[in-house]
């Protein structure tokens, strides 16, 4: 619990400098750069800004999934107390990590990648479409990771149940 | 360290924020010539956005002075903000060390199943 309190103001905060950065780069600065047509040493700008709010964007969402790893263990662990009845093991926290970790990573990634797509497009236009692919590829593993990891847990819950009810069958055929 | 004092240090970067962007803003407006008409009625002002003007668009070799100037505004802008981060990230720690949560779960780990 006190994960969470200590984790998701600071995932906010990335997720607004790494926003501020976007807006002001993206909007002010690119702008301003590209109006007035500005080089250094013959360089364009624009190409040049856009390279530096990519890669300080990339550091403050690369401290983002630091933080929702650490939301994802912590709700890892609550799922598994409360469906454990209070009582959880390391199978069980692991798997539910792992699953929440795959899920918000992959809601993460679908969302920034619309925020990095458009800086990535000022960079190169090359570079926007293979990050569109890597993250797709990315995507697709994580939520395969997170549904083998609910079903190994729903399947281990399954024959729990299945155990019960067939313990109470044979109770019941005893009397 | 009290509230006030980590307002004020989140706030002095957000400060700094705003007074880049102004400025570049208002350096872009004078290279690009979009100077307020009322600014031309007045000589002095006049002759100042006009040396502004020539002394942002003047070309050092291949490098224009408002290019630096935006480079420079866009570094100054990015460390703020790291700034700012860091000095959240502070007040949350301390926030949360001074929070009374208790744990309300059991862990059992595999010695402790194995006593049993």
């Amino acid at each position: 619990m006190r994960e969470i309190f200590d984790s998701v103001p600071k995932l906010v905060v990335n997720l607004l400098t790494a926003f501020l950065i976007y807006i002001f780069g993206n909007k002010v600065f690119t702008t301003i750069s590209a109006r007035l047509g500005l080089t250094i040493a013959g360089i364009q700008v624009v190409p040049l800004i856009n390279a530096v709010v990519l890669l300080s964007m990339i550091y403050f969402v690369y401290k983002c999934f630091g933080e929702i790893r650490d939301i994802a263990e912590s709700f890892g662990k609550l799922i598994a107390v409360n469906i454990g009845g209070g009582v959880m093991d390391e199978s069980e926290v692991k798997d539910y990590s792992s699953a929440m970790r795959g899920i918000l990573y992959a809601i993460a990634l679908t969302a920034l990648s619309y925020f990095f797509m458009d800086v990535l497009n000022g960079v190169h236009g090359m570079l926007a479409g293979l990050a569109m692919v890597l993250i797709v590829i990315m995507v697709i593993l994580l939520l395969f990771q997170s549904v083998n990891a609910l079903n190994r847990q729903f399947t281990a819950l399954g024959k729990q149940a299945a155990d019960q009810i067939l313990a109470e069958a044979e109770k019941s055929a005893k009397k | 360290m009290t509230l006030e004092d980590h307002a004020q240090r989140i706030l002095t970067p957000l400060a700094i924020i705003a007074l880049v962007i102004a400025l570049i803003s208002f350096f872009g407006m004078v290279a690009a010539g979009n100077v307020p008409p009322k600014v031309k009625e007045l000589p002095a002002l006049a002759n100042a956005v006009g040396t502004l003007n020539a002394t942002l668009t003047a070309p050092i070799g291949e490098t224009n002075m408002l290019a630096v100037l935006v480079i420079a505004g866009l570094l100054i802008m990015i460390l703020s903000c790291y700034m700012m981060s860091q000095r959240f990230y502070r007040m949350v720690e301390e926030g949360v060390a001074a929070m009374d949560i208790e744990y309300d779960g059991n862990v059992v780990d595999d010695e402790e199943a194995s006593e049993e």
